[in-house]
């Protein structure tokens, strides 16, 4: 772990960190030529500049898409790893702090009831998030954090706010297309607006996290481990949920209830690069860009000129590669 | 030298006492075994000094400083705690586990001393594990993996080391190994001992002072020797043994001839 002995196997993870940008580059360039108009990027990129309506494309539609789902997916992996840390649950996703549940409700609620203030969406979104985050976090309180109390508050919430959504599905239900679209998650209409409301978050948690992942590192071998080191596993605990909080609601603002990203990408990280947050948490970050965006192209492209909720196509791989992940591992 | 004291300490859980008026004085650069029935406090006394359990009455001064002014990241140079069997991450390395013994010596953004290295590879070094190394954790025994977790203490470089039943589900073999690693330990670092164990045997020829604890009190505490006879362990156990002296090995060693027999008081309580 430490410079050492252990050389060899650090720069393995650093290839493996290479390889990882190497993937999430070339599934960003697919996704910037793929797509209703075919966009030759070399000859693009030869030329200097394209002919005016292919430019407009790329710049205006396709470029802060295919970056919203890199920030998305960056977010909702990294998030995941750490809350599975400090949950010591593998199981643990954005999920389980009430994140979804509360951006769903506030979201549905613009939605379906005030269509009018339809611009409003994401940042009501962001507030329904981190205000189930929180309230999540003051009934688990009692004289600290343990994780297995977050989870079951986290359960009990979302199942608690889950009512007030379906009422209103079933009260507004000639409505509810647009509801379902949010629910599902997906990039349909992302532009510069969400990326720039994300961006922010993304760079603050990306150094934050990297910062917080030698405390990671000390958190999983368990609370007693990490107080006998010195560690103030409570305040430590309580800093570390919350960047993931703002990491998953910004997230969520933008993209919806797009799910098992955070799940699913810490593991396959996990498997790949070694228990290290140090590498694990790039890498997740990496993966999940990758597969987000690839994903969200195919959902794009597949069907044309039907356009999938990415949301669909995420749940649809991410299943049965939980599945497999559960019988390989427990 | 560290000396660790605790004064009137007690603990209390939903009414229900745990430990009430503990006064040990454990001396400093010696072993020492905290011993008793199940269920008689120990575990919960070693938390306390280790300073996990904040909550108990009366203070914990090491010293002569009460555990709780001192910053954690000191108090963790100073004193080691090994937990009883911790749930790890299997797909760590061995190296990656010792080197979290140095957490406590790291800044805010993580620099590390430029001996870090050289306190790692030593520490593996003096438990056997330089070739494990690179091994994952699920690859090791059950003796090996305590021996980690020991090199791991190491490195946190400490004139304490608090142990919860170092040898639980360890071969004898094995058991025998970890108490003559800390043996060495105490002899060549001068390190602190203070463990809590099952086997009185080990309590005997492995520790020079006991603290023997009988539902919640302070049974005895002296030198290891004299402490543990007949009297006590019919006491603090409610078992009929025999000390027997073993002319070939010193110190004596206690045992159960024809068999184990339950004492009176268990009798009672059981019939």
């Amino acid at each position: 772990m430490e410079r050492s002995a252990d050389n060899g196997l650090k720069r393995h993870r650093f290839w493996l960190l290479g390889v990882f940008f190497l993937l999430l580059l070339l599934s960003f360039g697919i996704s910037l030529s793929c797509g209703a108009v075919q966009i030759n990027l070399l000859q693009l990129l030869g030329a200097g500049r394209a002919a005016g309506i292919d430019e407009q494309i790329l710049i205006n539609i396709r470029l802060p898409r295919t970056l919203a789902a890199l920030l998305v997916g960056a977010n909702l992996s990294i998030s995941g790893a750490i809350l599975q840390a400090i949950m010591k649950n593998p199981l643990a996703d954005p999920h389980i702090i009430g994140i979804s549940s509360g951006a769903g409700l506030a979201g549905i609620f613009i939605m379906i009831v005030a269509p009018q203030y339809n611009y409003l969406i994401t940042p009501a979104a962001f507030i329904g998030a981190m205000a189930a985050a929180v309230a999540i976090y003051l009934l688990a309180w009692k004289n600290g954090i343990r994780p297995l109390r977050i989870i079951l508050a986290g359960v009990a919430v979302s199942s608690f706010i889950g009512a007030f959504i379906s009422a209103l599905l079933v009260l507004y239900s000639d409505r509810v297309h647009g509801a379902l679209m949010w629910l599902v998650g997906g990039f349909a209409a992302r532009s510069w607006p969400h990326v720039e409301l994300i961006l922010p978050y993304t760079v603050c948690g990306l150094i934050l996290a990297m910062v917080g992942s030698r405390y990671l590192n000390i958190l999983q071998l368990g609370d007693e481990t990490a107080r006998g080191l010195g560690m103030n596993v409570e305040k430590v605990r309580l800093f570390l949920t919350a960047i993931a909080a703002l990491l998953a609601a910004s997230s969520v603002a933008v993209a919806g209830l797009l799910g098992f990203v955070g799940l699913i990408m810490p593991h396959i990280a996990r498997l790949l690069i070694g228990g290290d947050y140090r590498f694990l948490l790039p890498a997740a970050a990496l993966l999940g860009s990758g597969v987000v965006i690839f994903s969200d192209t195919i959902a794009r492209c597949a069907f044309a000129p039907l356009e999938l909720p990415v949301g669909i196509l995420m749940a649809a791989l991410g299943a049965p590669f939980f599945l497999f992940l559960l019988r390989r591992e427990l | 030298m560290l000396e660790l004291t605790t004064k009137n300490v007690g603990f209390e859980v939903q009414g229900r006492m745990i430990l009430e008026d503990i006064n040990i004085a454990f001396p400093a650069g010696a072993r020492t075994a905290i011993l008793g029935a199940n269920g008689s406090g120990k575990s919960t006394l070693l938390r306390i000094i280790a300073g996990f359990n904040k909550k108990h009455a009366g203070k914990v001064l090491l010293a002569g400083t009460p555990l709780e002014k001192i910053p954690s990241r000191r108090l963790a140079q100073m004193m080691a705690v090994l937990p009883q069997k911790q749930a790890v991450p299997a797909d760590l390395t061995v190296e990656q586990l010792v080197s979290c013994g140095r957490f406590p010596y790291r800044t805010f953004w993580g620099a590390q001393k430029k001996d870090d290295a050289k306190i790692i590879k030593d520490a593996l070094y003096e438990l056997g594990l330089e070739h494990f190394s690179r091994q994952r954790l699920d690859t090791l025994s059950g003796g090996e993996m305590q021996k980690v977790w020991l090199a791991m203490a190491i490195c946190q470089q400490p004139q304490i080391l608090l142990l919860d039943e170092p040898t639980t589900y360890l071969d004898i073999a094995n058991q025998i190994e970890i108490m003559e690693i800390l043996a060495d330990l105490n002899k060549r670092h001068g390190m602190t001992i203070i463990m809590v164990l099952h086997d009185v045997n080990h309590a005997r020829i492995y520790a020079d002072y006991a603290v023997v604890l009988d539902d919640r009190h302070l049974l005895a505490q002296g030198p290891a020797q004299k402490v543990i006879d007949k009297e006590l362990l019919a006491k603090a156990y409610g078992v009929k043994a025999d000390v027997y002296e073993n002319k070939k090995a010193q110190p004596q060693t206690v045992l159960f001839p024809n068999g184990l027999q339950l004492g009176d008081r268990m009798k009672e309580k059981l019939f």
